[in-house]
């Protein structure tokens, strides 16, 4: 059964329907989330409410074709809808452990992810979200724009300066001569 | 390949290597919670059955105007108000809808209350302070009331639209259920009722006169100022199921016209959005991204389709969006973001161009990355500019996060600019009177 089947099956009330469509995307769904909220409570919440709003308005859906693209857009404005009630610091996103390294994985390449981890830290929610988009739901910028309902000028922007930024905090952390970060400051 | 082009060629990987990870094991939960709701019916998206295909691709044509019985007409009704003086009428005399008016006061939120403050004077008063969190607020057209969003307490992402006259008095709620993450609100140029347009494409009317609510169209993203001046009949919008095309319809959903997208564009060019009328309703202004080359550039179209044409001439990459048209219509001030050749944009100051060509004027300093939201004066004189940052979308949660700007006061004919020593936590808004 292919993926516009169970778009229609699941409008008109099959759980099981809706089920299939949401299993594939889950996983990558509750990763941006992360990514964006930093918090793995915060993010089941946002999925959660994400996905309590595609059954609502899922009859309304026009293109079953168009239900990946929905449910992302969905998902990343409940994200920012958290992030804005947040009142705490951002909480370390612990290590799980499908974050610990294979044993012939690079001792670098760890050091690599730590350190663009501690990159994505440093920027706002807005930032992560593009780069969340872009780089993790692999949404080309226009869908990014418009699922953010921003200018592409806008998106492009954003992700230049998220990437400007973890590229700095990147060479500034794994630098180890106390040196000025390179290209300014990392906001 | 050079040091960003790895970076960046790698952060995919390395994402996926931080979070992807198996299925949570909040799948079963969160699916369940999902669909123990109910959904909405099919037959309550009447937009699902809309046949694209009885959507006109021909431009909307300019009204021919009657102008001799306009012009008895009006005749009749200047005799009617003078009468209506003389007989002692009290009643305050108001602004048009559109065009340059007096500068009034301006109103945004902070902390969950409403604020008016005083350009002139610099002064500023609290006019809304309850437990509630307020947000969002406008004046409306004729500057006599003002309408604000209120955060339902226990339901998140639900608000209740109030109004209240410009002066405090009178506060009533419109809203019998509330409303569901708005996108989108506006008055009427008339200043008699509010379209709300929620996330989900739902466009609603809310009377003053207590009327019920009135859904007027579902899957459609309506623009910043979408009433066409200087009545409102007709209103500007995106639709959800031909995205990155520019419609025209009337208030009742009848009359849909593309006037810019796939099907009328006179180049291999998309719409970018957001769009806005002139004041006078003749022409629209909006970005373009120019046969998928990188960069997009503001275009004028006459409302009948014809007059394809770009602002301004500016010579190398520029993003230029969110157009905000001079009282006059003479002019039109804008975001702009400039372009290298690696690929990163940097803001500019706002940028004026006059609607008959000629250079670009640069005024202000650059804002933050993101741009600022751009504000005549009423008089048309200065420009009123706002961070983006500080002005989310207009659902939020039932919490502030507490972003908080000062706005900048432009003036257009020096370019200099002024910070404001109020701190907002929202767009705002600035009441326009009668000159």
């Amino acid at each position: 059964m292919d993926q516009r089947d169970l778009v229609e099956r699941a409008q008109r009330g099959d759980h099981d329907a809706f089920a299939g469509l949401v299993d594939p995307a889950l996983a990558r769904l509750d990763g941006a989330a992360r990514l964006i909220l930093r918090d793995p409570e915060l993010a089941r919440d946002a999925v959660q409410d994400a996905l309590i709003r595609a059954w609502r308005d899922l009859p309304g859906l026009r293109d079953p074709d168009r239900f990946d693209a929905w449910l992302r857009k969905l998902t990343v404005n409940s994200c920012l809808d958290l992030a804005r009630r947040r009142r705490r610091r951002p909480m370390e996103v612990e290590l799980s452990p499908l974050d610990s390294p294979a044993a012939s994985d690079h001792s670098a390449a760890l050091a690599d992810r730590e350190l663009v981890n501690a990159a994505l830290l440093r920027l706002d929610p807005g930032h992560r979200a593009v780069v969340a988009m872009h780089y993790l739901l692999d949404m080309p910028l226009p869908d990014v724009a418009a699922a953010l309902r921003i200018p592409p000028g806008t998106a492009k922007s954003r992700l230049h300066y998220a990437l400007r930024a973890m590229r700095a905090t990147v060479t500034a952390d794994s630098d180890t001569s106390p040196a000025p970060v390179h290209g300014g400051q990392v906001a | 390949m050079t040091i960003d082009a790895r970076f960046e060629r790698e952060l995919s990987g390395i994402l996926e290597d931080l979070y992807l990870g198996p299925t949570p094991d909040y799948r079963t939960e969160v699916l369940s919670a999902a669909t123990a709701r109910r959904q909405r019916p099919a037959w309550t998206f009447p937009g699902r059955w809309f046949l694209t295909s009885a959507i006109a691709v021909r431009p909307i044509a300019v009204p021919q105007l009657p102008v001799r019985l306009i012009g008895v007409a009006l005749l009749i009704v200047a005799t009617l108000l003078a009468i209506l003086v003389v007989a002692g009428s009290r009643q305050p005399k108001l602004p048009p809808p559109y065009g340059a008016a007096r500068n009034g006061v301006i109103t945004w939120a902070l902390g969950g209350d409403i604020f008016v403050g005083d350009p002139a004077t610099g002064q500023v008063k609290r006019v809304v302070a309850t437990d509630d969190i307020d947000r969002n607020p406008q004046f409306s057209r004729d500057g006599s009331h003002l309408a604000f969003l209120r955060q339902v307490p226990t339901q998140a992402g639900m608000f209740d639209l109030v109004v209240m006259e410009s002066d405090g008095n009178g506060a009533k709620v419109l809203t019998p259920v509330p409303i569901t993450t708005p996108d989108q609100v506006q008055w009427s140029p008339d200043g008699t009722f509010l379209l709300v347009n929620e996330a989900n494409g739902d466009l609603t009317r809310f009377s003053l006169d207590g009327t019920s609510p009135q859904l007027l169209m579902r899957g459609v993203h309506v623009e910043p100022d979408a009433f066409r001046p200087p009545n409102g009949s007709q209103i500007l919008h995106e639709r959800e199921d031909d995205q990155r095309a520019l419609y025209v319809m009337n208030l009742d959903g009848s009359g849909v016209v593309q006037l810019f997208g796939g099907r009328t564009a006179p180049c291999a060019c998309a719409y970018n959005g957001p769009a806005r009328w002139s004041p006078d309703g003749r022409h629209v202004a909006f970005p373009v991204n120019i046969n998928g080359l990188v960069g997009d550039r503001l275009f004028v179209i006459d409302a009948d389709g014809e007059n394809f044409h770009q602002l301004d001439d500016e010579d190398g990459l520029w993003y230029e969006g969110e157009a905000a048209w001079s009282p006059d219509g003479t002019r039109i001030a804008f975001n702009r973001w400039q372009g290298d050749d690696t690929g990163h944009t940097r803001a500019r100051p706002i940028g004026i161009a006059d609607l008959a060509g000629g250079p670009v004027m640069s005024v202000g300093v650059a804002p933050a990355d993101g741009g600022d939201v751009i504000e005549w004066a009423p008089d048309g004189r200065s420009l009123m500019a706002v961070p983006s940052s500080v002005v989310n979308t207009v659902s939020g949660g039932n919490q502030l996060d507490g972003s908080v700007a000062k706005p900048v006061m432009i003036d257009v004919s020096t370019g200099d600019s002024t910070l404001l020593d109020w701190s907002v936590g929202s767009a705002a808004s600035w009441q326009r009177l009668a000159p």
